[in-house]
């Protein structure tokens, strides 16, 4: 190897440090890892995946499959990396993989003893063969699983940044090679606002400075095309340098074009022939572009072995840059004029009608054996050695069409250029360059060597180790269709996606078939183009999944010793323990305050919907069960929902707020939920009624003050109104003034105590509690979270979300009386079908802990619990908690035929928990049956 | 009662002590972005029975009286005003006729945070799949959209300078969010 004096993308007056291995190098700014290690000499880049051969770097860029890396970044580890793509950076530690204990002694190689066994479909014969979970199979399982994969990735959270960036634009122009400058150039000129994205780091010059509406991305993948001209990219911002403050090291963008532009280029693949795989071997296009992007040169003694004109620009300009180019190898007897020129320039023999039969040296190149070829690829004839520690080699070129055919159009294949290109493409998407076929070199149709007496073997896939026997296996094993191909022999997976494989392969089985490459087909190319961090795609909401949603109360919860958690989006209290209190010991009280004084407790989190206009009480006729066009004003009345199969949707209240406005109220979870409902009903079954549907969640704050004491509590602090049993009798409304914030208050109880739901704007809500708290304190009022209101409403039998779970209906849960008679209603029609009706659904019963143990949430209820016969369950525990009124672990169950089973001693079995616990079925109104506390 | 007295414009802040004059990202440069919270403002959503009643005009109309006052109509039969009189509910409740258009208070439901700056396009199209192109997203215009399930209404005071009005419940985390995308062009917030 040799450094030359400059390249155009390295900086030489500047030394960067970095480890492979843990061995220090150097090498320049603007190097990749790829260039800067074969510059230092370094031949070995990795071992391959099932045989463990010793591989070199064979590509430049994102083609490369062999030099896969493991980047550590403290204690970040991120595997398969290839070296080819990461931009040198001071301090960067690279490892490699799939070895042990070193690259250059690896004592897995010893699979390559082995290597028949390791043919295509080895995972699916050992898996699925006659040892099939024996113990010898799981003896080798353990050392299958240990060997299976290449790089590990580590443990440790990854501490980096990484966000989303949308954008849009007229014309969207992916690649920035001379093509795709040119087009975003022509459309700047016409006015145009262009996005130019490119793959690599920006060059010192800037071809875009003088146009302002042109956008250029760099270090920018493009790698998904979707709907609506919407693509998707990663561009990596800071990983090549230290970040700044609140950089992302990868961002994510959905760039949504009007047009598109594809310049995505091409890219070399090798030849297939015995012991292409040897360090040494690579691809022409790469020597070239190393020695003048990065003044490396790869060899020092280099041959070239090619079926194109391609590889005699390579040879000639290796020759330049100071390479002793000794031959080139052409499988073709004719060579035209120019290419034996450029030959002849560089001091090349060419060997026309020669192909390279074999390699020498192992873990470094040292000659190679050629042998007349004929036109199918078979050799014969005397061979002849030559000395080199390089060979060049190219198979023609690739196309990199994926982006053009990941929304399913079928790629073209071209006998002349023996690659497939894009399809025709949609409106408003043009291709251009070397993606069309442009401008490439026509090799001959010969990829795969067939010597006359092979000595090693001849790679396909380098990646993953896939030869022109394994797919002759294939094709012998009936998997000749594409796909089956693929996925049989694994030709064409991973990170290098086929690149330099897949038509090599296709040609390969075309031939076994005798068939033609285009008839033969090509695998279904998808997104992403190439490997994408999981980071980059979870993009700003990496680390912080959800939104947090908080209630104007907030705040005082947390300062006054409330521990919240988080209930869907919103955080709330579960209790507020006080000094040595654990949550149970500290919801039993709050509880028990509320049954004998008074609670107050924060329900901003429901779901707040207006519902105005002349049609509004129609509306809500039609899409609650019960009648709302009957309730007078200020008055609020219990409602369900259905869905349109008649199962149970939500539960609430409207409050009747004018002769043409109701406020309706949904439970927390699905707020979202009813005000989709809502509008989906508006605007696409009833357009024709005069209702508008408004979430004011969120303007409301809302606290419940429950309890005997409740209403001496309110009528100490509320102005301009009296709460008193005849202004506001239960289910009543008033309006009236707490600490001069005007308030609406509704006399509607969850907890069966006298209660009263008090809404406030938000932006005063923390005040009016805070006056509540104040007023209540003297006469025993407390704070009361999730767990004391779970446990209240419990006792009472009153459902949530536990019990509204997408398959009970108005009758399962006892609300059966709900259902309008007298009037349709969003799932009245399919209510009755023999399914919702027939005896023996699940009814929602109270269950009552016989030997005082705890009953568990999702435990079954079964008949007996004898161990020698599998129990029938009878349904299950829905909520379960301790009851300070009852004195016992109580809780609320579906079981099928429940309301005849009250009384019945049961058995309660959770397997999980492995308890088995007798219960007795009761009334789910365990207290206060008839009503009486929330009506006095 | 009354521990002080009560201006109906004045509210709770639902930052909390989030919301502090501080400084992040990027010093040396003046700031990408400003963050200042606009706290007293009546916010009405009017929503007309029929699609492009002229009802929204004069609640367009009614809401324009005074600088800074803002409206814009975010559906075929919705608009959005928002103004610092705290007489414009009533104003509108009166104006509006019931059979043709409702009007609902939606002062304490929404949040405003102005933000303003070089890089403030930016910044919102980390967090909004929208065009903010001044060519596109014109001064004086506004659009409903939402970040994830964080439904906002944004409004265009001038090229550098964005009106922003998420819900309430979301207001801190809608900060912290905007303060991180804006934190690689430096930030600058107003407490």
């Amino acid at each position: 190897m040799k450094r030359l004096a400059s390249g155009i993308r390295i900086d030489t007056s500047t030394t960067v440090h970095f480890t492979f291995d843990g061995k220090p190098y150097t090498g320049h700014t603007g190097d990749t890892l790829a260039s800067a290690l074969l510059a230092n000499g370094v031949k070995i880049f990795g071992r391959s995946f099932k045989l463990h051969r010793p591989r070199g770097l064979l590509g430049f860029g994102l083609e490369e499959p062999n030099a896969l890396v493991t980047i550590i970044e403290n204690a970040v580890r991120e595997p398969n990396i290839q070296a080819t793509m990461v931009e040198l950076r001071e301090g960067l530690v690279a490892v490699s993989q799939n070895r042990w204990p070193s690259l250059d002694r690896d004592f897995g190689a010893v699979n390559q003893l082995g290597a028949k066994i390791f043919g295509a479909g080895f995972y699916y014969k050992t898996f699925f063969g006659p040892f099939h979970n024996t113990r010898i199979w799981h003896f080798f399982e353990w050392f299958i699983r240990r060997a299976a994969g290449l790089g590990s990735a580590g443990h440790d959270a990854d501490p980096a940044l990484y966000d989303r960036m949308n954008a849009f634009c007229d014309v969207l122009v992916v690649g920035a090679g001379a093509a795709g400058q040119n087009a975003a150039i022509q459309a700047a000129k016409r006015g145009k606002r262009v996005i130019i994205a490119d793959i690599n780091p920006p060059l010192d010059a800037n071809p875009f400075a003088a146009l302002p509406n042109v956008r250029m991305l760099t270090r920018t993948m493009v790698w998904g095309a979707y709907d609506s001209n919407t693509f998707t990219a990663v561009e990596r911002v800071s990983e090549h340098r230290k970040p700044n403050d609140g950089e992302p090291r990868h961002r994510h963008w959905v760039i949504r074009a009007k047009d598109v532009v594809l310049a995505t280029g091409a890219s070399e693949r090798p030849l297939v022939f015995p012991g292409n795989d040897t360090p040494g071997v690579m691809l022409a296009s790469a020597m070239q572009r190393y020695a003048h992007d990065y003044g490396v040169l790869s060899g020092e003694t280099i041959a070239f072995f090619t079926n194109n004109d391609g590889a005699y620009e390579a040879l000639r300009d290796l020759a330049n840059a100071g390479a002793t180019t000794i031959a080139i190898v052409d499988v073709r007897t004719e060579i035209g004029d120019d290419a034996k020129m450029m030959a002849a320039e560089a001091g090349a023999e060419i060997h026309a009608g020669f192909a390279v039969v074999a390699t020498s040296g192992g873990k470094a190149l040292t000659g190679i054996t050629i042998q007349a070829v004929n036109a199918a690829g078979k050799t014969a004839g005397p061979t002849r050695e030559m000395a080199c520690d390089a060979l060049g080699v190219s198979g023609g070129f690739t196309p990199l069409i994926s982006l053009s055919v990941q929304k399913g159009a079928k790629p073209v294949f071209s006998d002349e250029l023996q690659a497939f290109l894009p399809p025709a493409l949609p409106a408003h998407w043009q291709a251009v360059g070397t993606l069309t076929g442009e401008g490439l070199p026509h090799p001959a149709p010969v990829l795969l060597i067939q010597a006359e007496t092979p000595t090693d073997k001849a790679f396909i896939d380098f990646q993953h180790d896939v030869t022109d026997t394994d797919v002759e296996l294939a094709h012998r094993e009936g998997f000749t269709a594409v796909e089956h191909l693929k996925r049989y022999t694994t030709l064409g997976m991973a990170t290098d996606q086929g690149r330099t494989s897949h038509v090599a392969g296709m040609s390969h089985m075309a031939k076994l078939l005798g068939k033609s490459i285009a008839e033969t087909g090509t695998s279904r190319l998808r997104a992403p183009f190439a490997g994408v961090s999981l980071g980059s795609i979870a993009a700003e909401r990496y680390g912080h999944v959800m939104p947090d949603r908080l209630t104007p109360m907030q705040d005082w919860h947390t300062e006054n010793g409330g521990q919240t958690y988080a209930a869907g989006l919103w955080h709330r209290p579960m209790a507020y323990p006080q000094l040595g209190e654990t949550i149970e010991q500290a919801y039993v009280r709050e509880a028990k305050a509320v049954r004998s004084k008074a609670g107050l407790v924060d329900v901003s989190t429901l779901g707040k919907i207006m519902v105005q206009g002349p049609d509004a009480a129609e509306f809500l006729d039609r899409v609650y069960t019960n009648m709302m066009s009957t309730l007078p004003v200020m008055k609020a009345r219990y409602g369900l929902m259905l869905r349109e199969d008649g199962i149970l949707f939500d539960d609430g209240t409207a409050w009747r707020l004018g002769q043409t406005e109701f406020l309706v109220t949904t439970t927390t979870a699905n707020a979202g939920k009813v005000m989709e409902h809502l509008e989906y009903y508006l605007e696409c079954i009833w357009p024709g009624l005069k209702v508008a549907v408004t979430s004011v969640t969120d303007q409301w704050g809302a606290m419940a003050v429950s309890g005997p004491e409740a209403r001496n509590i309110l009528s100490k602090v509320v102005l301009e109104t009296s709460v008193d049993n005849e202004a506001l009798p239960h289910m009543g409304i008033v309006h009236g003034q707490i600490d001069d914030v005007p308030v609406m208050i509704a006399r509607l109880s969850f907890s069966g105590e006298r209660a009263y739901e008090v809404y406030v704007p938000s932006g005063h809500a923390r005040r009016v509690w805070e006056t509540l708290i104040e007023a209540g304190t003297p006469m025993g009022l407390v704070p009361y979270g999730l767990e004391a209101l779970g446990t209240l409403r419990i006792e009472k039998g009153h459902v949530t979300g536990a019990e509204l779970d997408g398959r009970t209906t108005a009758a399962d849960l006892g609300l059966g009386a709900m259902l309008s008679k007298k009037k349709p209603f969003i799932g009245s029609a399919l209510s009755h079908r023999e399914g919702l009706v027939r005896e023996g659904r699940l009814q929602l019963v109270g269950l009552k802990s016989l030997d005082g143990r705890a009953l568990n949430g999702g435990a079954h209820i079964i008949e007996n619990a004898s161990v020698s016969e599998v129990a029938e369950s009878l349904g299950h525990v829905t909520a379960a908690c301790y009851s300070p009124e009852l004195g016992a672990y109580v809780g609320l169950a579906l079981v099928r035929g429940g309301k005849q089973r009250i009384g019945q001693k049961l058995i309660l079995s959770d397997p999980l928990r492995n308890m088995t616990m007798p219960v007795e079925i009761t009334s789910p109104h365990m207290v206060d049956a008839e009503g009486s506390r929330m009506h006095g | 009662m009354a521990r002080n007295e009560l201006n109906p414009l004045t509210i709770d802040s639902p930052f909390g002590r989030f919301l502090l004059p501080n400084r992040l990202g990027k010093k040396e440069d003046a700031p990408g972005l400003s963050i200042e919270w606009i706290w007293n403002q009546t916010q009405v959503e009017v929503v007309s029975f029929e699609a492009n009643d002229s009802v929204l005009e004069t609640a367009i109309a009614m809401a324009r009286r005074h600088d800074g006052d803002l409206a814009f109509r975010h559906g075929p039969n919705r608009c959005f005003v928002v103004a610092r009189d705290a007489n414009l509910l009533p104003a509108l409740k009166a104006a509006m006729p019931v059979e043709r258009a409702a009007v609902i208070d939606q002062s304490h439901g929404r949040i405003c945070l102005a933000i303003e700056g070089p890089r403030v396009e930016d910044v919102l199209s980390k967090l909004f799949a929208v065009d903010f192109d001044g060519e596109v997203f014109k001064n004086g215009t506004g659009i409903a959209t939402a970040h994830h399930v964080v439904f906002t209404m944004i409004y265009r005071e001038s090229k550098t300078r964005f009106l922003l009005f998420p819900h309430r419940s979301f207001s801190r985390d809608f900060l912290k969010s905007l303060i991180k995308a804006g934190t690689e062009y430096g930030v600058e917030i107003e407490g």
